[in-house]
């Protein structure tokens, strides 16, 4: 363990000033592949599945080295179909197979900071705050029911950015971040889940 | 290469979502709704008398009766989980308990109406001289609390109360069985979906 801590130190430090500012007034955008886990009632009540249909997409302007802000829109799917049962409603009862269908499109303003900005593996932590467009619908048998609007969205997270090269401001990217999306319907008290994260950054001038 | 890389990312998202209804079968699609008078004792019912044919509601109106192969199925269903119950089955004039009426309801409108509608026109499908009881109204206590929106056929199944229509001065609905979804005019599964209908409603009984 201690001589994985070393060569981690190692990697981290091998890069620091080398290559410089590669962020620094630099537009980047970084698509990733993103699998999602509902937590909380959002898993107990609506959809316990994980989602692994998801991405995410940013844009972000270097306005230090350090310090990238700009946008990010992402999307998840989740989907839960659950076997025919008996359900109380007022003055009788309904069988049904009980289908959720969830679409999340997040859009925030987001900031990304770079903890180092020359390393080979570059750590960095982020959040991410605005709108949330939410598409529920609950199926009964074939007949559904839903709401849809726009909710707020918040997304704290941690990751890594690993280069291509030296200088370059291409790099693999990926992380973790927890998604806080109040939501109300029905039984639904909030769509709050976490993710995990892959892809590619890549500049655009 | 930034357009690029954003009308790609769009159609993949368009693509990613899974569709509900995608592979659902017709058994999958169905529901089955039941409602009931719960200020009702169905054990003091002992007799009951079923309609010889199913009504087809369209828009609020009687269109016709039938007897299909399906129509004969379902009213066969009724009478094998009636009897089960305890239930024994008498002619309409022989002053049974209970009346059962069948009728498939359709909506040619591509809007929504709301189910009590159907209960309001009841006396049209269902002439209370059918049930020896003429001059009377039919009366649906939980009408108010069911309101479904039907775009195409359904099959409802109504429960009433012939017992005490002389002394309630009215025809009283106590239970109503409600099937929607596809395919549900099917002979060859006309006994499963009573069936259904029949598995969550074990109030339904006369164990004397």
């Amino acid at each position: 363990m201690k001589s994985f801590k070393i060569f981690l130190i190692a990697v981290l430090c091998t890069g620091l000033g080398s290559p410089l500012f590669a962020q620094q007034q630099k537009l980047t955008m970084n698509i990733n592949y993103a699998v999602n886990t509902p937590v909380g009632n959002f898993k107990s009540d609506i959809v316990d599945k994980t989602s692994f249909r998801g991405w995410n997409v940013n844009i972000l302007y270097g306005v230090t080295d350090r310090l990238s802000l700009g946008l990010e829109a992402g999307f998840a799917d989740y989907h839960q179909k659950y076997p025919r049962q008996i359900y109380d409603i007022k003055n009788g009862n309904i069988s049904a197979v009980l289908t959720n269908s969830i679409q999340t499109i997040p859009v925030m303003v987001k900031g990304r900071y770079n903890l180092v900005p020359s390393g080979i593996v570059q750590p960095y932590i982020g959040v991410g705050a605005g709108g949330n467009f939410v598409s529920y619908n609950q199926y009964l048998g074939e007949f559904a029911s839903g709401k849809s609007g726009i909710y707020f969205a918040a997304s704290p997270e941690a990751g890594i950015m690993i280069p291509f090269s030296r200088h370059g401001a291409s790099a693999f990217t990926a992380g973790a971040k927890y998604n806080f999306m109040p939501f109300a319907y029905g039984d639904a008290k909030d769509l709050n889940n976490w993710g995990v994260y892959a892809g590619i950054k890549f500049p655009l001038k | 290469m930034a357009l690029t890389a954003g009308v790609v990312c769009i159609g993949l998202l368009g693509s990613c979502t899974k569709d509900p209804l995608k592979n659902m079968t017709n058994e999958e699609s169905r529901i089955y709704i039941t409602n009931y008078d719960s200020t009702v004792n169905f054990e003091a019912f002992k007799t009951y008398s079923i309609s010889d044919s199913v009504a087809v509601v369209s828009n609020g109106s009687l269109r016709e009766k039938t007897l299909t192969e399906t129509d004969a199925a379902f009213l066969q269903a009724i009478k094998d989980n009636m009897q089960q119950r305890g239930y024994e089955l008498v002619g309409k004039d022989d002053h049974p308990d209970l009346g059962i009426n069948i009728s498939s309801v359709f909506n040619g409108q591509t809007g929504v109406i709301s189910y009590p509608s159907y209960w309001g026109y009841y006396n049209r499908y269902w002439d209370p001289y059918y049930w020896g009881y003429g001059g009377y109204d039919y009366y649906f206590p939980y009408t108010s609390y069911a309101i479904y929106q039907i775009r195409e056929g359904a099959l409802s199944i109504d429960m009433v109360d012939l017992k005490d229509a002389n002394s309630n001065k009215k025809i009283e609905g106590v239970w109503n069985g409600l099937i929607r979804g596809e395919a549900i005019f099917n002979a060859s599964t006309a006994a499963s979906q009573v069936k259904a209908l029949f598995d969550q409603s074990p109030y339904i009984k006369n164990n004397q």
